[in-house]
């Protein structure tokens, strides 16, 4: 998996996909926001983590 | 700050090699010198990107600049800075893998980073010809390009995380299968339906053999009834004969008794003797009664058996039908190895518990890289029994039910042919001892008078053709009757003649008809055959399809308890994770439940990907529609337009930014992409404002201002700074240049660090100017005309 914390383009990518997203949380960018958050931890990306939040954030329980 | 560019370009390009070190200069100079292209190359030695990498321009920089070397010197902080490199390393190459690279770069002699570097100087270009929409619209793409940047690497369909997500996703996908309740009951019902639809083939197969076999039994009842009618009357005939000539023979015999009797008792010489006689011939009467009664169980099972009723001939039945029995055992084997595979099964199934009962059960048993099959000895022993029951369940195919029938039918006619053939050896026996007493006989007669020998024997031999012939007659009678059925009798035709009638009556048939029906009962029964053979067929390959999902469902359960799968285990909700204890359609249930949230993990990982696309494009259509052209494209416009108008106001309620632009305005200033204004309030009154005014006359000017103005809001500023405008000739045509230098001049008390150079177009002819000038004036042009001369620009310091 790759370390996207050192990306140059990340922090601006970052806040067009936060901006985009709003507070309403839409699910097409609920990823990008996953991904952000993993940048913004500076943490290599853990596959099965990611993973294991979208199927939660999948079914309402 | 000096600043030297040395290039050897290897395409048709020009770099001009220095630029003024003045704090404010001007550079006029003919077009396709390179002024802006030094620069340019300046942003990119500091870290800046001055080019759309997917640009013409930037394409014919990396391939025809080749190798060059930059040096900056006398500035604040280092004595010089100094980059070598060749352009064409960076054709191809990803800049988001750490941008424009250098083969060298040294702070005073001393390796430096681009951070070390853009901490000692920064290298800004303003352009003339880029207006305030301008500016906004490169913005938006400059995001998009960003954009673009972040989708290839981190949205990549081959690599990078969101393929690796994918990846992962495929990978529990595939350990899920694709088995729904619906399907599965479905697959169920199926099997019924099938099951139900052969019960009905069979049924309607052993409807047409009862057909067929009652249609045998009419064409036996009417053959036997022919035969009585016909050959009745001569075996009754022969019977008569027969008994007859029996009866004859024994009055003959008594007579012959008697007078042999008579005759030994006048012939005696002594009692021993008659006693002798008398003894041998008991013996001999009562074997002969037993050879006698032999031979009539001989005969009739030999009429019955169809066979002559002596050993050899026996024998030579036994074999043929030995050898038929054999070859029909041989290829039931072939039609129907079910048998044989249940007794397999069960040996293995017996192995494999013994292996679980010893904690072997989850070990891999069967293993088919090929197939990508891998079984657990557990999977392999749940496996074999489902095949047994199946095995269980199966009918035997047609054409072994038919050869099972021959063979029963072979089997039963060995064992009468053994009885028979134990007849004919009891008989054979009996007949031995016949005749050994026949001999005892003659040896007691030999004891007699000489005189009366000769009639003794006489009488004797006699005596002995007609026992001979009466045991002929016997044999024939006893044949005869099994002949006639042991029915032969006026009423046993009749009753025959009701038994046809009544089978008939049965069949709906006349007996003419009979044959004809046979016929068609046969082609029917084929038809009927294929039938149930197709249903049994389709049942085998459903119950088989049935096998393979329950066990791909219990393999499932079983691998996601593995450790491998905890991750998703626990994400699951609890109704999406199957139990191995579980009814096999509650396991199937929770499959589907897990597989319908992975699905929509997927769904959302592939939408991401056109997401990020339709981002870029909602970005790339704003600036398109900034620039007076068409949007074309609607997703994400509306929430891009909220987004990137919050950021442009941001930059109008910059403080120097409003001073210049809006100095009267109150309160927040907005910038509405939709309606592409910017709007304000003006002494409590709303204003607003078309974005492109700001792009001509005096605004233009204040917007030159405002972006000189952003510059000072720079973070961390460098020790060095150069500024350059360039393509400021517009400002020139409208007359407002001495306001620009003026400004640039009046802001050097505040910049003292600040190197500001202005680019333009030559336009002036310094040479008609030097000749139209007199004294300090004429000698300045004379200068500038020599410098055009020289390097084709000219330089002029406005504040040394």
């Amino acid at each position: 998996m790759t370390d996207v914390s050192t990306d140059p383009d990340a922090p601006v990518v970052l806040e067009l996909l936060r901006g985009v997203a709003g507070a309403s949380r839409d699910p097409d960018v609920v990823v990008a926001e996953l991904l952000v958050k993993l940048v913004e931890e500076h943490s290599p990306v853990r596959v099965d983590e990611i993973l294991a939040t979208l199927i939660r954030d999948a079914h309402p329980d | 700050m000096h600043i030297q560019i040395e290039t050897s370009p290897v395409g048709p390009l020009r770099v001009i090699a220095t630029l003024p070190s003045a704090r404010v200069a001007m550079l006029e100079g003919l077009n396709g010198i390179g002024k802006s292209l030094a620069v340019r190359l300046l942003e990119l030695c500091v870290g800046e990107m001055p080019y759309r990498t997917d640009s013409a321009a930037w394409q014919s920089l990396c391939v025809g600049l080749g190798e060059f070397s930059v040096t900056l010197s006398a500035l604040d902080g280092a004595q010089a800075v100094h980059w070598e490199g060749d352009s064409r390393d960076w054709a191809g190459a990803s800049l988001a893998d750490g941008g424009v690279t250098f083969r060298t770069m040294t702070i005073d002699g001393r390796s430096a980073s681009m951070d070390d570097i853009r901490r000692l100087v920064r290298v800004h270009r303003l352009s003339g010809d880029e207006d305030l929409v301008e500016t906004l619209s490169q913005q938006a793409d400059d995001a998009a390009d960003r954009l673009r940047r972040w989708f290839r690497r981190h949205a990549d369909a081959e690599t990078g995380p969101l393929h690796d997500l994918e990846s992962r996703m495929g990978e529990v996908s595939e350990l899920l299968g694709d088995w729904t309740l619906d399907r599965f009951a479905s697959l169920g019902r199926a099997v019924t339906e099938a099951h139900d639809r052969l019960g009905e083939r069979a049924r309607a197969v052993a409807q047409l053999r009862d057909r067929r076999e009652a249609l045998f039994e009419a064409q036996r009842i009417r053959r036997q009834l022919v035969q009585l009618e016909t050959d009745l009357p001569s075996i009754r005939a022969e019977l008569e004969s027969v008994d007859s000539e029996i009866a004859e023979l024994r009055t003959e015999l008594e007579r012959n008794q008697h007078e042999l009797t008579t005759l030994a008792g006048q012939v005696a010489t002594a009692g021993p003797v008659v006693r002798e006689l008398r003894n041998a011939r008991r013996t001999l009467e009562r074997n002969h009664s037993n050879l006698a009664h032999a031979l009539d169980g001989l005969a009739r099972r030999a009429a019955e058996a169809d066979v002559a009723p002596d050993v050899a001939s026996i024998e030579a039945a036994i074999a043929g039908v030995q050898q038929d029995l054999d070859e029909w055992l041989a290829l039931r084997a072939e039609y129907d190895q079910a048998p044989d595979m249940r007794d397999l099964i069960d040996g293995s199934v017996a192995s494999l518990s013994q292996a679980e009962t010893s904690g072997l059960g989850m070990q891999v048993f069967i293993e088919d890289p090929e197939t990508d099959l891998q079984l657990t000895v557990s999977e392999s022993r749940h496996g074999m029994l489902v095949r047994r029951e199946i095995l269980e369940g199966q009918p035997p195919p047609p054409e072994a039910e038919e050869l099972a029938a021959a063979i029963a039918a072979a089997e039963r006619r060995l064992a009468l042919l053994g009885d028979v053939k134990a007849r004919a050896i009891e008989a054979a026996r009996f007949r031995r001892l016949v005749n050994d007493n026949q001999d005892r006989v003659d040896q007691a007669l030999r004891a007699f008078d000489p005189d009366a020998v000769d009639r003794l024997q006489e009488l004797e031999a006699q005596r002995r053709q007609r026992d001979e012939r009466v045991l002929e007659l016997a044999t024939r009678r006893a044949t005869l009757v099994q002949q006639a059925g042991g029915v032969a009798s006026s009423a046993t035709v009749e009753q025959t003649a009701a038994d046809l009638s009544g089978i008939l009556e049965l069949l709906g048939l006349d007996a003419d008809q009979v044959p004809d029906e046979l016929g068609t009962v046969d082609a029917a029964l084929n038809a009927a055959n294929a039938a149930q053979r197709d249903a049994e067929a389709h049942h085998r390959q459903l119950r088989r399809d049935l096998a393979r999902a329950e066990a791909d469902v219990r393999r499932t359960t079983a691998v996601l308890s593995s450790e491998y799968w905890n991750w998703l285990v626990e994400a699951l909700p609890a109704g999406a994770v199957p139990n191995v204890d579980d009814q096999i359609d509650q396991q199937v249930a929770s499959l589907e439940a897990a597989r319908d949230a992975a699905d929509r993990v997927v769904d959302r990982l592939g939408d991401h990907r056109g997401q990020i696309a339709a981002v870029e494009q909602g970005l790339r259509g704003l600036a398109r529609r900034l620039r007076g052209h068409e949007l074309e494209t609607r997703r994400y416009v509306d929430r891009l337009e909220s987004w990137l108008g919050d950021h442009y106001s941001e930059w109008f309620n910059i403080p120097r930014v409003r001073a210049e632009l809006l100095p009267a305005a109150d309160g927040p200033i907005y910038v509405d992409l939709h309606t592409a204004e910017v709007r304000w309030t003006e002494d409590g009154a709303e204003r607003s404002r078309p974005l492109e005014a700001f792009s001509s006359g005096e605004q233009a000017f204040a917007y030159t201002r405002a972006r000189l103005a952003i510059l000072d809001e720079e973070e961390n500023p460098p020790a060095n700074r150069l500024v350059v405008l360039d393509e400021f000739g517009a400002f020139i045509a409208h007359d407002r240049l001495a306001a620009l230098i003026a400004h640039l001049q009046d802001r050097v008390v505040d910049h003292p660090t600040d190197q500001v150079v202005v680019i333009l177009p030559l336009t002036r002819d310094y040479a008609s100017l030097a000749e139209n000038s007199v004294g300090p004036d004429a000698a300045r042009y004379s200068e500038l005309e020599r410098q055009i001369e020289d390097r084709g620009y000219v330089l002029q310091e406005l504040v040394p």
